[in-house]
């Protein structure tokens, strides 16, 4: 496409369109990363407007959600005003008749939801809107703007025989409209006035009365109030003009309707991998030919698809190309077209996309250039069929109200502006509350919610940081490295609370070996290793000599079983081996579903156990010692490392991790990785540092390479001491069923087995704590668990195949934090901290934050940021609930049998996610990160743009410093807050589901009661 | 005493479902909390109950040696002469369906347990779901065709609601549409061919269907009438367009519905009903070519659904065409145990298909990249374009009958336009214009 | 007892409550009032309809209870004194209508609520100005038809000497020449059709099912007078005219329901869509009533509770929907089960109802007319139901699209049913109720359905098919046989379903009667069944 892309004014333009699309690829592979990447070259709130114009989705969440947090403590007073002072419209606030602050704190907390005009007649009618005042009003307020009013509207009824100047001062000039139109249908002036008023005061309930008027000011002085102050703040929007219509294009909706319908199945028929058994004829000439070729040879179409077959004949006739289609769009407006017209398809247009810039093997030419002709030819006939079809519909296009009406009549409440106030305000002073009430508008109001809310956590995280000064450590006797995923916190923090003896580490969880791996059971490799690197060796996983005979019949009986089921799944859909497979093997199969729906976790020991029994263990070693440049594998990458280059992978990872001398005797390399099963996003859930796939082998890879003596002598050179007494084990988490396991047993040294041994029963006890803490989480699970029944349950959630959440991932992931972790040790993060190890005093010239940086700042920030827009937009920017998925082309999944394919994460993945941007913490001085991040562009994106929050923390003493926008760094201007101290995370997190501010956490005194 | 016991036993089977739904919807309606704990846990007891019923009297009929055995006649309205009276039959037929069904709801509303947990719909979803599972056993259990009715149009109308559950999009709305008129039409079959058994049999009991003495043309007519509406229930071609599309709703009502239960409603009826294929030579030659057709037909368009469920749809409808056919040649035996196997192993098959990623990805450790797509080939153009448009089925009833109908309804209603214009004027309510002008004020509704 | 809480009672109470509601100036007392009044005249009826068993005071009740729910639920937007009046006017009417015996009070009570509403509908407004165009052209027109059949047979009953002429007990004797016979048949049932919007008479029901408040609107249909009507004052005193007259009526009948079938398939708008359901149904109802079968009739008596209720119900909930999310159109979706909830259950429960779905009155209603109805006209049958059933694939889908689908953003701050609302969601649990155990409304009708047969005897006389009126015994015969069953068939001996028993109609019972009890006589018996 590049090189077309020179000469093609047209592929250039949908080249650029194209930015419009997701960029997530097939599921197998799913990776986080920032939903709003086609805008992240601006900053995060700019971005977001974009997002929301152009795509329709919402970048913030609802009002509602914030004043909830708000109520819940998740946001303070004090972080409102603070946001309110950096962001609220102050130039628009001249001449205001009230304190501005007062006025945006109103608008804030009172602007209900946007209305329809027949939903606000209705509430009216009711006596739900306009005729009551806010129930929250403070006491005082309401009785002033009632003593206000009443006095106001009594003068109007004791003036004038007619009633029409009473009316007037409820709703304004409306009604003599109201009576002037009652008069040109033929009535008298006085019937005129006598109905208008009479249905002006209809939603009061009130007749056209004197007397009984004189008597309401008493006693419905506050629907008056209400009333008037609505009318008055309708006045002031203009009167008709604070009612619009909403947007409304019925006949485009038609249109897009159905073209998608007949597109989809043909789209993933085009892309699918493997479902269907015939795939589609003529697939290797690209979308737009095989189309081409199957609707030009006539058969019935829907009749909105008259003349298509003609079409295409006079198109393949002529030679016409998908460039052809697509060039024959007019140029200037052309990239427009395109945007829109991808965007009614986005997630089959992104695939399409992500296919042609990485190619699978199954499907050699798949172009998004294809999959827009194919639209731009089909959109024609839909739209002449639409109107047709839609004829009428018009008709119910609602009316809507000014929002800022809503707004400002929300607030004149809390401010207690009556309408007598409104009424006889000068005008400069009623625009400028009109203007108010314009610019703050939603996403204005959202911006400052969103700012106050990451403020908050930040006051919390930064000032828990700020109090931490945890008890100087024991000894240590073991040291563990971990990813730095978020859900190892629990777990570094749980193992040193068992251990104190402990160091944990935390590193990206490919341990800095780049490595496309084979394993043995597999007959394809995958890269380990974070998007975007691509590794440049390749290691395999051996059967060890003596296993030889096992492993044989390890693959063959694998392969037969897996031929068998592959088998199977065709069989049981044709006619007779689907008839055949019912009478046979029917009642077996509801004897399985009752065992996996009554005892999933025993069903699931059961299958092991048979597989054991069918499948020899087969102890594996991996290959791929090279000792010459020589050896390229034949698709271009290294076969296994040298000495040098293993010995330079395992410095440079002990180097970011600051590991560079003090080894303890034993040193735990976990991976970690998720097993569950009905999880079509499966892979969301393992290691992002390792392309989102289970991150062992790389732990096993880099223990093996450091037990290596040359290694360690290479290691020696470069100021690494890594002594013969220490032995390097690697080990995998499960993160979904709390399990550890370590690689490589038969190989550990006789020296050494005594502190696996430990180790072993550290971990297991480990996992159990991290179990218990995971369940206060899980809203299904039991209250009251032992950590044992704790990990009971979880091993059950992953063996449950009804189960749609079987760990709930980095949800409520907030905080990276980049530093010693004496930063952090001890100090209870809630399993939402990024940890990863860096230690500044050695890297004076900032080359390794910078490094850091540039492997962890993306991977984290795509993380946060996914889970950020999937929380605020579950539909729109996630892929929604995943009951109706439906696994589509082994590409992605669909809403049921046809739709788009979804993107994003699904709703049982952020369900408690608290959407806030990154913050992250870096400990260095802020010249050493200023350098650091702008020499790496995309890092400097991020930060500058606020995509994350960077806060530094000066390792010598200077203080806390807070990145700007325009890369200054200003001091950290939060309060201090209080940090609690605990003894045991368990006695702090007992008992809550909810959030769980930062504690310190002591270790537990062995045989103390835990003290809360 | 053992008979009063079964009895016992399968009217509270029967009960417990509906007993558990008008409590919820009550509180429901009348505005009470009804936390997800409560709704679980009565649905899963409900359910599982009555599938423990009705295993436990069916144990007991065959340990006793009851069978047949009808339970009743309770009367439930009647007028004069007439009365519609109930009866529950338990013979061999109705007693496997009976407890595959309790067990297989029962299994699927605790599978639905931790898969729903927290959705928005969860109070709809198990509140239809107890429907469902007390009216397919009500069809299953009953004892004459008026009296199967009931449950089998409960059972239509759960479906409908339950395709439509994600009703937050359009799809499923539409495809809830598409299923309901399919539904409505065939099961005018089933009204009509119960209504002129009565009269020409002077009633529809099961019982009796062997000492019945229907002329030929009679049972051909009846029998043609319930083919009718066992090819709706049944997803049968040319109706069973209908299958595909109702893919939905949440993944384990998918399977209940279109896996295992539901469209094997339609078998049963049949099966039933054997007695008078037997009788019609007409009837089971229809019945053979259209379970055929639909057996090769869905078979063939299955293998060219790209997404698990669709592929899984149409491989039903082979299966259930298999079935139609084994009832066309005089073998309800068969049919009976190919219905039950083949219940289970989809139903069980559906369920596992968001799994099928997990499945798939073993499958491609063990045999390579390319066995994703393991013996998958390109078709004939000709047939691959055929069988991808569904066999142009719903274009064609579209085409040539949908359109017609609401043409000859737009000339009526331009006619009464414009009588209507000539009496009164325009009466029509439109959203005025000018949304302020006076008469915007009076909008009565 | 009953005389204190009789007839004028039943007219009193909601005079008062008219009287009441005139006096109060305020407009938010008016509905309180005006419900009161409703919800005591339900209670009285319900009382007395428990008390005496009769479908008249069933009847009543519903209507009662339909008033007082659209009283409490229809939007209050834009309503006016008037819609709160129309439905206790409607309530005493309908107590005349339904109780009297005389006809001059039936004549006035028929055309009372039609006549009120055309002279309160106010020519300020252009619209009503209209819709008091379409209720003098269709309603008050066909409602002074009625007044001159109760004139005509009147005058023919005083001819032939009645001491009474218009006590309608005694109309069943009077002997009537076949012609005016005739006449005086059609009069009625043309009356009755226009008021029930039977086609041709139908145009005003579409036309102002958009243009009239529900309360309004309560007062021109009338199912439950309309059936009354056609029983009391047609069926039942001239049976002789049923076979040839009946005969236009049902055609009629049939016609509208196939017409209005094709209609409401066709329609865009969810309330003139509604309509066509309810013209489809009363089409549906004259059928039944026209067969004359008294199964059928049974039938038509249950149904026209269900159409009551469901009718109204369904008005009601299309405006409070609309009050919601503004006009309805039924291709696109709504999505208003998202906001409302128990609005939603509520309207697709009525629906279901109206579509005649298990578990409804509908489904019962429509059980007993076509099991008359197919051994009548088996043809007629057969396209009535498949009539029926796209006429409810019509509304379902409406129902259906209206309440799913994605939310509009306009319409997703709209509220669920209000408190008082929520009595919408009574009618639909009604309907549910008296569909699973809908035994005790089918009992009360047999008073009516007594009648009927006895007018039917009675008039036998003068016919040549008569054979003598149908032996009670058979009933006991039933009894025994339904004794015996479980018996029976534990031995292996079949029995025949109850119903399958043909029941007394014009047309069979002269054979079918006797020949039933014969076999049964001969099963009791223990002779060899013979099916």
């Amino acid at each position: 496409m590049a090189s077309e892309l020179l000469t093609d004014d047209a592929l250039r333009d949908l080249h650029r369109a194209a930015h419009v699309l997701p960029a997530q690829g097939p599921i197998e592979v799913f990776i986080h990363h920032n939903t709003l990447h086609a805008f992240q070259a601006l900053p995060f709130h700019e971005a977001v407007a974009r997002a929301e114009d152009e795509w329709g989705v919402t970048g913030y969440l609802d009002e509602a959600e914030y004043r909830a947090a708000y109520a819940q403590g998740r946001i303070g007073p004090d972080d409102l005003d603070w946001a309110l002072l950096r962001l609220a419209p102050w130039d628009a606030a001249k001449d205001l008749p009230v304190d501005a602050r007062d006025l945006f704190r109103a608008l804030l907390f009172g602007t209900p939801a946007p209305m329809s005009r027949d939903v606000l007649e209705l509430l009216k009618a009711e006596g739900r809107w306009a005729t009551s005042l806010d129930p929250l009003l403070d006491g005082s307020v309401r009785a002033n703007l009632i003593a206000d009013t009443t006095t106001w509207l009594d003068e109007a009824l004791r003036q004038d025989e007619s009633l029409l100047p009473f009316a007037h001062r409820l709703v304004g000039p409306r009604v003599d409209l109201l009576a002037e139109g009652l008069v040109k249908r033929g009535a008298s002036v006085e019937a005129a006035e006598e109905e208008a008023v009479r249905r002006v005061l209809a939603p009061l309930g009130l007749a056209p009365e004197r007397r009984g008027l004189v008597k309401a000011l008493g006693t419905h002085g506050e629907a008056l109030a209400a009333f008037s102050l609505w009318g008055a703040c309708v006045e002031l929007f203009g009167g008709a003009h604070a009612l619009g219509r909403a947007p409304f294009e019925p006949v485009e909706q038609k249109a897009t309707e159905l073209v998608n319908a007949f597109l989809i199945p043909l789209c993933a028929s085009f892309v699918d991998r493997g479902v269907a058994r015939w795939t589609m004829p003529g697939r290797e000439a690209g979308f737009f030919s095989a189309f081409r070729a199957l609707y030009a040879r006539g058969g019935a179409v829907p009749a909105w698809l008259d003349g298509l077959a003609a079409t295409l004949r006079a198109s393949l006739e002529r030679g016409a190309t998908a460039e052809d289609v697509v060039r024959a769009l007019p140029g200037p407006s052309r990239v427009e077209t395109l945007k829109a017209l991808l965007l009614r398809l986005p997630g089959w247009g992104g695939m399409f996309h992500r296919l042609e810039l990485f190619p699978v093997e199954e499907l050699p030419r798949v172009r998004l250039l294809d999959f827009v002709a194919v639209r731009l030819l089909l959109e024609p006939f839909a739209r002449a069929a639409a109107p047709g079809l839609v004829r009428g519909v018009e008709e119910t296009r609602p009316v809507v109200v000014d929002h800022g009406v809503l707004a400002l009549y929300a607030g004149a409440q809390r401010l207690g502006l009556s309408a007598r106030v409104l009424n006889t305000l000068p005008p400069p002073r009623r625009e400028a509350l009109v203007r108010v009430a314009r610019r703050f508008d939603r996403r204005a109001r959202a911006v400052v919610w969103q700012e106050a809310y990451e403020r908050h956590h930040a006051v919390e995280v930064v000032g828990a940081l700020k109090a931490h000064a945890p008890p100087a450590p024991p000894p240590h006797t073991l040291q563990a490295i971990f990813c730095f995923d978020d859900r190892e916190e629990s777990f570094r923090r749980h193992l040193e609370e068992v251990l104190p003896s402990v160091r944990t580490y935390g590193v990206a969880g490919f341990f800095g070996v780049a490595v496309e791996f084979l394993p043995f059971d597999d007959v394809a490799g995958a890269a380990l290793a974070p998007l975007g690197v691509v590794p440049g060796h390749r290691v395999e996983e051996a059967p060890h000599p003596e296993d030889a005979q096992k492993a044989l019949a390890r693959k063959e009986r694998l392969g037969a079983l897996a031929r068998w089921r592959a088998l199977w799944r065709w069989v049981t859909r044709g006619v007779a081996g689907g008839g055949l497979a019912s009478f046979v093997l029917g009642p077996f199969a509801l004897l399985e579903l009752a065992a996996r729906v009554l005892a999933p976790r025993t069903t699931r020991k059961v299958e092991d156990a048979f597989r054991h029994a069918v499948l020899p263990e087969v102890r594996t070693v991996l290959t791929g010692e090279r000792e010459s440049d020589e050896s390229r594998s034949i698709d271009g990458r290294y076969l296994g490392f040298s000495a040098d280059e293993k010995a330079q992978r395992v410095a440079a990872t002990l180097e970011n991790l600051g590991l560079t001398r003090d080894f303890a005797p034993l040193v735990v390399l976990v991976a970690h990785g998720s097993t569950s099963v009905n999880n079509p996003h499966r892979s969301a859930y393992d290691c992002g540092a390792c392309g989102g796939r289970n991150g062992g082998p790389n732990a096993r890879l880099f223990a093996r390479m450091a037990n290596r003596p040359k290694v360690r002598e290479a290691l020696k050179a470069r100021g690494i001491e890594l002594p013969d007494s220490t032995w390097v084990l690697g080990a995998v988490h499960d993160t979904c069923t709390d399990t550890v396991t370590f690689f490589d047993e038969h190989e550990v040294p006789a020296a050494h087995q005594g502190a696996v041994e430990e180790a072993r029963a550290t971990f297991a006890e480990v996992c159990r704590r991290s179990a218990h803490e995971r369940c206060r989480k899980f809203a299904a699970a039991p209250k009251s668990l032992t950590p044992e029944a704790a990990h009971r349950h979880v091993e059950a959630r992953a063996a449950d195949f009804g189960q749609a959440r079987p760990e709930l991932g980095h949800a409520t992931n907030a905080v990276g934090v980049v530093g010693r972790r004496a930063l952090t040790r001890g100090l209870f993060l809630d399993r939402r901290a990024f940890l990863i190890s860096y230690d500044c005093t050695a890297d004076a010239s900032g080359a390794v934050l910078e490094r850091l940086l540039a492997a962890v700042g993306p991977v984290g920030a795509g993380i946060n940021l996914e889970y950020y827009f999937s929380r605020v937009d579950n539909e729109g920017l996630g892929c929604g609930t995943k009951l109706p998925h439906n696994l589509t082309g082994h590409v992605g999944v669909m809403n049921g049998a046809a739709s788009d394919l979804r993107t994003g994460l699904p709703l049982q993945m952020i369900e408690i996610h608290e959407p806030l941007r990154l913050l992250l913490v870096l400990e260095a001085e802020t010249d050493v990160v200023l350098a650091a991040v702008s020499r790496q562009p995309l890092v400097k994106e991020l930060a500058l743009g606020r995509w994350v929050r960077v806060v530094t923390v000066s390792p010598s003493g200077r203080g806390w410093f807070c990145l700007q926008p325009d890369g200054t760094f200003t001091p950290w201007d939060g309060p201090d807050v209080h940090l609690p101290t605990v003894r045991g995370s368990r006695a702090w997190y007992e008992g809550h589901e909810g959030f769980r501010p930062p504690a310190q956490v002591l270790p537990e005194r062995r045989g103390a009661p835990r003290v809360a | 005493m053992w008979r009063d016991l079964v009895e016992a036993l399968l009217l509270s089977s029967l009960a417990l479902p509906p007993v558990a739904l008008s409590g919820l919807g009550l509180a429901w309606l009348v505005g009470l909390p009804v936390p997800e704990a409560a709704v679980t846990r009565v649905s899963v007891l409900a359910t599982g109950l009555a599938a423990v019923f009705t295993g436990a009297g069916a144990a007991i009929a065959l340990w006793q040696g009851l069978l047949p055995v009808e339970f009743g006649p309770y009367p439930w309205f009647s007028v004069g002469h007439y009365t519609f009276t109930l009866s529950f039959r338990w013979d061999a037929v109705s007693l496997v369906m009976a407890l595959g069904s309790t067990v297989l709801s029962g299994l699927v509303v605790g599978f639905s347990v931790p898969y729903l947990h927290r959705e928005r719909g969860l109070f709809r979803y198990f509140a239809l779901m107890l429907l469902f599972s007390g009216a397919m056993q009500w069809l299953v259990v009953a004892g004459s065709y008026e009296q199967l009715f009931l449950g089998w149009e409960l059972v239509g109308l759960t479906s409908i609601l339950l395709v439509a559950f994600f009703s937050e999009r359009a799809q499923p709305v539409h495809a809830a549409v598409r299923v309901m008129i399919v539904y409505r039409l065939a099961d005018l079959g089933l009204l009509i061919g119960a209504v002129v058994m009565h009269q020409v049999a002077h009633g529809t009991h099961f019982g009796n269907l062997h000492q019945a003495h229907l002329t030929e043309g009679q049972a051909t007519a009846i029998a043609l009438l319930l083919l009718l509406a066992a090819s709706g229930k049944a997803a049968q071609l040319p109706f069973g367009t209908w299958l595909p599309r109702a893919m939905e709703g949440p993944t384990p009502s998918s399977a209940v519905f279109y896996g295992a239960l539901s469209v094997h409603a339609g078998i049963y009826l049949l099966i039933r009903s054997a007695p008078l294929f037997e009788q019609s030579t007409v009837a089971s030659v229809a019945a053979v070519l259209m379970g055929g057709t639909t057996a090769f037909a869905g078979a063939l368009v299955a293998r060219v659904q790209a997404d698990a469920k669709s592929s899984l749809a149409w491989a039903s409808m082979s299966q259930l065409g298999l079935m139609v056919v084994e009832v066309g040649l005089h073998l309800p035996t068969v049919a009976l145990v190919h219905l039950f196997g083949h219940a289970s192993l989809r139903g069980y098959q559906m369920l596992r298909a968001p799994s099928l990623l997990h499945d798939t990805i073993g499958l491609r450790k063990a045999l390579g990249v390319g066995s994703l797509a393991l013996g998958a080939h390109p078709a004939p153009g000709w047939l691959y374009r055929a069988l991808r448009d569904g066999l142009f089925i719903d274009v064609v009833v579209e085409r040539y009958l949908v359109r017609p109908v609401l043409s000859l309804g737009g000339v009526f209603e331009r006619v009464e336009q414009a009588w209507a214009r000539r009496v009164g004027g325009e009466l029509q309510a439109r959203r005025p214009v000018e949304p302020t002008s006076p008469e915007a004020q009076e909008h009565p509704r | 007892m009953t005389a204190l809480w009789g007839l004028p009672a039943m007219v009193a109470l909601p005079l008062l409550g008219v009287g009441l509601v005139l006096s109060l100036k305020q407009p938010r007392h008016w509905t309180a009032v005006a419900a009161f009044f409703t919800g005591l005249g339900t209670a009285q009826a319900l009382s007395s309809a428990v008390g005496e068993g009769s479908g008249v005071s069933a009847a009543l009740a519903v209507n009662a209870a339909i008033s007082t729910v659209v009283l409490l639920g229809q939007p209050r937007r834009g309503l006016t004194q008037r819609d709160t009046l129309m439905p206790l006017v409607w309530v005493a009417a309908s107590a005349v209508v339904l109780r009297s015996d005389d006809a001059r009070l039936v004549a006035a009570g028929w055309v009372a609520p039609p006549a009120i509403v055309f002279f309160t509908l106010r020519r300020l407004s252009e619209r009503e100005l209209r819709a008091r165009r379409v209720v003098g052209t269709y309603l008050l027109l066909g409602a002074l038809l009625l007044v001159v059949a109760v004139a005509l047979f009147a005058l023919a009953a005083a001819g032939a000497g009645a001491q009474e002429p218009f006590r309608l007990s005694t109309w069943r004797t009077v002997p009537l020449p076949p012609h005016l016979a005739g006449l005086i048949f059609l009069l009625v049932a043309a009356s009755v059709m226009a008021r029930l919007g039977v086609p041709p008479l139908h145009s005003w029901q579409p036309a102002l099912a958009e243009a009239l408040p529900a309360g309004t609107m309560l007062a021109l249909t009338s199912v439950q007078m309309s059936v009354h009507v056609m029983v009391q004052l047609a069926l039942v005193p001239l049976p002789q005219a049923v076979p040839r007259q009946a005969l236009v009526v049902q055609a009629l009948g049939v016609a509208g329901v196939v017409y209005a079938a094709v209609m409401a398939a066709s329609q865009h708008r969810l309330r003139r869509l509604i309509a066509y359901v309810v013209v489809a149904q009363s089409s549906a109802l004259m059928v039944g009533l026209a067969t004359g079968d008294l199964v059928s009739v049974s039938g038509a008596l249950a149904n026209a509770i269900s159409v009551a209720i469901t009718s109204r119900g369904l008005m009601l909930a299309a405006g409070t929907i609309e009050a919601r999310v503004g006009p309805v159109d039924v291709r696109a979706l709504h999505g208003l089960s998202h906001v409302a909830p128990r609005l939603g259950a509520a309207a697709l429960m009525l629906a279901f109802g109206a579509a005649g779905l298990p578990g409804s009155l509908g489904f019962v209603g429509e059980d007993l007319m076509l099991q008359g109805l197919m051994r009548e006209r088996p043809l007629v049958a057969g396209v009535m139901v498949a009539c029926t059933a796209l006429v409810g694939i019509a509304l379902l889908r409406a129902m259906l699209k209206t309440c799913f689908g994605p939310v509009q953003p306009w319409a997703a701050t709209a509220p669920d049913l209000f408190p008082r609302e929520r009595a919408l969601v009574l009618l639909a649990v009604a309907v549910v109720l008296l569909g699973v155990w809908p035994q005790p409304l089918v009992q009360a009708h047999q008073h009516d359905v007594a009648a009927l047969r006895e007018a039917l005897a009675s008039s036998e006389g003068a016919t040549p098919r008569d054979d003598g009126p149908p032996a009670p015994s058979s009933a006991d015969a039933c009894a025994v046989a339904e004794a015996a069953r479980p018996a029976l068939a534990s031995e292996g001996v079949a029995l025949p379903h109850p119903g399958a028993k043909p029941a007394f109609t014009w047309a069979a019972h002269g054979a079918g009667a006797p020949v039933a009890d014969e076999r049964h006589r001969q099963r009791v018996g223990g002779a060899p069944p013979a099916l």
